[in-house]
Formats: structure tokens, sequence, C-alpha cells
């Protein structure tokens, strides 16, 4: 490749990571060629069934002050959306709400306390609303929805000369003709492409139904059980399945779920037009992101992997894909560093 | 006993249901109408966006502040219960807007998590350098209108389209109380020159990723002058206009201008929000509500005259306070008729 060609790169997966990833490339590195590569689009990824809450969680193996960098990214990216004339088209809101706990967490502040907005401990008087629960935290975050999310995305890309292909990819080495950087968003499909078993699934089933009343958010500490009113419907949560790759929704669940967020707001009982959705979390005990060089022979391939962000996919995004465009742009720069023959 | 109520907006409404659910079991018989002229959704309590909030200064009658709270803590107690949507009621959060620093209302902790806005929040809204944040409840008029209907349709309590010309014609054929609840109209029924009406216009659009109120404030306006937005269960209520002695009950297009400017400046997002109806009402503006007992004398008979009425642009925020006052003056005027028996049966 001579040094001031165009770089093709190619990004597989069109999730959040996948279509975020693409547009920070093209803001990021200069004379490059951008195709996003996937099988699935919105509405059919799993950022579309993700209610997209911008309350982050844990990665055990990452080290927190990465994670704060990467939610106050995405919070201020996304922030700045939402007080926009964009923020319709983008699928951005504001909400309110409160983060309920039956027992006093050990940590009564989390890393992200100061990223939202007035986040203080919820009074006596708020508490009254959950007789079972004893903490509370009430904050005004973000949501973030994929239906119109990923379609803004996609948009935003063509409009900086992206190129969108439907196809599903097997083996990385398929791109290595005609790409010269692939940058892996596959989640849960990294455990073939990557052959990363550290990456499981963890399914997550959740209602959307007619509830506009609802103006804030609840979520049980635990995570389990959740309300997050959206744009044009609420949804209700959930579950947490290790190891389950079934996307078939269970009625049995369902009906958990619709009991479980009654008893926290009772007024759901008069929701309607309920749809069963369900999602597979790409878990992982951190986010993968770092840059491999794939070797066949005489072949080489640069990858950036971008996966694996479980539950937090929504809310970390933009942190990360800024972070894997800045990967991408090395990679780019050693491709147009003009080196000795001995180095290859 | 027989008691007609004039007027069928929250307050005529609120205080039929108060007085018949506390006196219904305790009299021999409590037979109660409600007449108006105007019934739902033609009232002015339908065109209110319905936030709870009181104006920001203490009020001069200091009954007015414990008739506020009274509602508020009476509406809460709805909330949990799963008909509480049926109600047009919903807790709702969000921000008050100032360019100074103010101090804080007299209701703030009525209201739940009451708190000053961060410096990052403000930056939201550029124009404004000092607000608040607190959670409050939204009881949507039309809505709260419909709910009362059924639960006075369902006690048997009858409504009347009847346009009533005096006190005297009511008393003289059906009531031995009347209950004045005309609101804005009540000087047609007896004099009040400190009852004006404050004309406001509004625009209810349907932006559904709005989930709080904001409410701006400019002293030198006055109260209702500012924008302000206020998401309902539906749609998006979009006001600003408050204009003292205003009859005309069309809209203005300066006036709508003037709204959607003021909130679009205000909330940029709502730039393509779709326009679902604009209205006009009248504020039954007042020094302070008048909620008083008066006794006609008609002919050879006494009528009482409980006047619930003047309860400017909080209406609904004061209603079931109000409600509750009148019930009192009216199991007094029961007392004082020797009325309070218990039939053996109830006892």
């Amino acid at each position: 490749m001579r040094p001031m060609g165009t770089v093709r790169i190619a990004t597989v997966g069109a999730g959040v990571m996948g279509l975020s990833t693409a547009v920070c490339i093209s803001q990021l590195v200069p004379r490059c060629s951008i195709t996003v590569i996937s099988e699935q689009f919105t509405p059919e990824t799993t950022s579309d069934v993700a209610a997209g809450m911008l309350i982050p969680p844990v990665y055990p193996d990452t080290p927190i002050h990465k994670q704060k960098q990467w939610f106050k990214e995405t919070f201020d990216h996304l922030f700045a959306i939402a007080n926009s004339a964009e923020a319709e088209d983008a699928g951005v809101l504001l909400v309110s709400g409160w983060q309920i706990f039956r027992s006093i967490p050990t940590e009564e502040v989390p890393f992200w306390a100061d990223v939202v907005l007035g986040f203080r401990k919820m009074t006596e008087d708020e508490l009254k609303k959950f007789p079972q629960h004893v903490f509370g935290q009430a904050f005004t975050t973000l949501k973030c929805e994929g239906p119109a999310y990923l379609p803004w995305l996609e948009k935003r890309l063509k409009g900086s000369g992206g190129l969108i292909l439907t196809r599903r990819i097997e083996d990385l080495w398929e791109l290595h003709q005609s790409f010269d950087i692939v940058v892996n968003c596959s989640g849960l499909g990294s455990r073939q492409l990557a052959g990363d078993l550290k990456i499981f699934p963890v399914r997550g089933q959740v209602l959307k139904v007619q509830a506009p009343w609802v103006k804030h958010f609840i979520r049980d500490g635990s995570g389990l059980t959740y309300i997050y009113p959206g744009i044009s419907n609420v949804t209700l949560g959930g579950t947490r399945q290790k190891g389950d790759w079934n996307l078939s929704p269970d009625a049995e669940i369902s009906k958990g779920i619709l009991s479980r967020c009654c008893a926290l707001e009772p007024s759901l009982h008069g929701a309607c037009d309920i749809r069963e959705k369900v999602g597979l979390r790409p878990s992982r005990p951190g986010v993968r992101l770092e840059k491999e060089l794939l070797a066949q022979g005489s072949r080489r391939l640069p990858v950036v992997h971008h996966y694996g962000h479980g539950s937090g996919g929504i809310a970390m995004h933009w942190g990360t894909a800024l972070e894997a465009a800045r990967l991408v742009s090395e990679c780019a720069q050693a491709l147009r560093t003009p080196v000795p023959k001995s180095k290859l | 006993m027989r008691v007609v109520v004039i007027g069928a907006g929250v307050i005529g409404l609120s205080t039929a249901l108060c007085i018949h659910e506390r006196y219904h079991s305790v009299l021999q018989s409590l037979d109660v109408k409600v007449y108006a002229e105007r019934f739902t959704p033609l009232t002015n309590t339908d065109v209110a966006a319905g936030l709870w909030q009181p104006y920001l200064s203490k009020p001069s009658n200091p009954q007015e502040a414990r008739w506020n709270q009274q509602t508020f803590n009476y509406l809460l107690s709805h909330i949990g219960s799963p008909n509480a949507a049926d109600m047009g009621l919903a807790p709702v959060s969000g921000y008050n807007l100032f360019r100074e620093a103010v101090p804080d209302p007299y209701w703030k902790d009525v209201v739940l998590g009451f708190r000053k806005l961060t410096p990052r929040e403000l930056d939201m809204f550029p124009d404004y350098s000092y607000g608040w944040f607190n959670t409050s409840l939204i009881l949507e008029g039309r809505k709260y209108l419909q709910w009362l209907t059924e639960r006075l349709t369902e006690r048997g309590v009858k409504f009347l389209l009847r346009k009533v010309e005096s006190f005297e014609e009511v008393a003289r054929g059906d009531a031995d109380v009347i209950i004045n609840c005309t609101g804005v109209w009540a000087g047609a029924l007896q004099p009040d020159p400190l009852l004006q009406p404050g004309r406001g216009q509004i625009i209810k659009v349907d932006a559904p990723w709005m989930k709080h109120f904001i409410i701006t404030h400019d002293p030198e306006r006055g109260i209702y002058k500012s924008p302000y937005i206020i998401p309902g269960i539906q749609a998006v209520t979009l006001g600003g206009i408050f204009q003292l002695g205003n009859w005309s009950e069309t809209n203005n297009i300066q006036d709508h201008n003037t709204i959607w400017e003021g909130c679009c400046r205000l909330e940029p997002t709502l730039k393509d929000a779709k326009i679902v109806s604009e209205c006009t009402g009248f504020r039954p503006v007042r020094p302070q509500v008048r909620l008083e007992r008066e006794q006609l004398h008609v002919g050879s008979s006494n009528t009482e005259v409980i006047h619930n009425y003047g309860h400017g642009g909080y209406g609904l925020t004061i209603h079931w306070g109000c409600a509750l006052e009148v019930a009192k003056i009216f199991g007094k005027i029961l007392e004082e008729r020797n009325l309070l028996r218990m039939p053996t049966s109830h006892l």
C-alpha cells in the first residue's frame, strides 16, 4: 500500500459499536474508506432490544478510571444531542428517576455519580413510594434508543462517504483482500470470529409497553427489575440468564416481569400493547479493546477488537468507540509509514 | 337535604364528591345535583396543564397554603393505586428556572426531593442562571373531570345542563344548600369586583421525549407570562400567556407566536413537534379564594350558599383542600339544622 493511499477499513457488526466506531473513525482517520459489514442491521440487532439507559454496570477486569472515562465521554456526547434539535431523530432523551435497594448497598455513591445529573440520596418521603426498599438514589440520566439512534448513526456514516454491506462473515480473513484494517464489533460473534471463549451471552427478556403516564425510571439496585420510559414505549425488565442463547420470548418470564414491575409501579396494571423482546448481552469480564495483528503465512491483517460490553453497551459506546478509532488510527499510521523490509 | 353545586369544573365536581363521600351515609337523604353551562371538555379546567404547583409567593390567606398541601397529600396517596392514570394522575419531575437567585418557595417541603439546580443542569438553559428541581404531580384536567364524573354518577349524583341566572332561582326550585363553584363567571351571579379573568392560551404538542416540566419565571413580567412546558399523560402543554381582564375566547395568533418562540428557545427539541391542539381558558383570578358561607333569604326560608371560587391559576393545585373546607362548612350547616342524625340501621 502506498503511504498516501486510502486506507480501506471494514467494520464487522452494525450494532451500536460497529456504527459508532465507524463514525468515530470517519472523524479521526484521514483518507480512509469505511465499510460496515454485518449480517444484522437495525431493528434486528441486540442494540435495538436494549432500553439504552445510561446507568453503567461494573466491568471487573477494567480499571474504574477507564470505565468512568468511557461513561463520561458517552454521556457528554449524548447530552449534547439531547439538548439539540436532533434529539428526537437520534432517539436521545433526558429521564429522571430512582434506583432503589432492599438493603443498604456497600457503595452508596457509585463511580458515575458525578457524571449523571443531580445525583443524591432519596429522601424519606420519596422512599415511602417503595415500602420494600430502604435506600435509594435519585438522579437524571439519558436514554438512547437503538431503533432511532442506529439509523441516525447510519445516516451520519453515509453522509461522510461510508458504505454499508449486508453479509455474514464466517472468518475475518475473508476481508483480507479488500480491506487493510478490520474492526471487529461483532459482539457474541467474536466467539467464532476471534475464537474468544471469554465472551458469552447473558439473555435478557424485556417487555415494551404503552404507559405514557410513566415519566420516571425505576431500577431495583439488583438490576433485575426495571422500568425505563422511552420516547414511544416503556421498557419493563428483565432477566439475566447466563449462557442462555434462546432468542424466543418465554411467556412465564413475561408474566414474572410484568408482576415485578407492577409491584414497583402499580399504575402499570393499565399498560397495554405489550410486546416481548429478547436480547443476548455480549458479556465478558472486561471490554476487549485492543489491536491484534493476525498472521497467516506471509499474510498480515491488522484487527482492532471492540466488543464485550455486556449490559453496558449503550452506556459506554462512544467512549470505547473513540478509543477504538484511536487504535485504528495507529494501525493506519503504521501502514502508511514506509518500513525497511526486514521489519515486516 | 338537597344540594345543588353550580359549576362542573374541577372545583364543582370535587366539592360535590367530597360532600357526598362524607355525608351520604350520615344523612337520612342527601340529594346532590350539579348544574352547569359547561361540562368537560369545555371547562377552564380542561385547558389547564395540570401541574401541581402553587404560586411562588406566600398566599395572603395562610389557609390556602394548607389547602395546597392537603391537595398534594391527597393526590400522593393515590399514587401507588393501579387507577392513578385513570384519574389523570402521575408523578412528574422538572425544572423551575430564574434569571437570578430567589428564596425557596414555601411549598418546598410539600413536593418531593426539592433541591437547587447544579451548574451542569443550568447549562441546558443558557438564558437562566438559577433554578430548582423537584418531583411533583400532574393531574390532567380533562381526565380528572371524567374520573370525577364517573365517581359522582356511581353515587347517583345528577348532572344538568343549565344556565343559572340567579341563586334565588335555584333556591326557590331545588336547593337547601347551594355550592357556588362558577369560577371566572361568578360575577354573573353576584358582582365581585375582586374577580377577573386571567386569560391563558396553550398549545398542545406531541413530544413524547419530554419527560420533565420546565417552567421559567420572569419576576418583571409576572406569573405565567414566561414560557412553560408541561408534559401531560399523552401530549405536552406549551404556554406562557396571562392577560388580566381579557375575555377573548378565541386563540390569538400573536399569543401563539409568543408561546411557540418562547418554548422552542427554551427547548430546541420542540422545533419539529407536531401541534395537536390549541386552546384558550380563563383563570379565575382573585387576590384570594372566596371560600365562605352566605345566607340567602328567599321567600320565607333561608338558603345557604357556600362560595368556592377564584382559584386563579392554581385550581387543580388547591382543589381538594378547598373541597374539604366546604365540606366542613356544610357539616356545620347540618349541625345547626339538627340534621346530623345517624339512622339506627347505620349504628
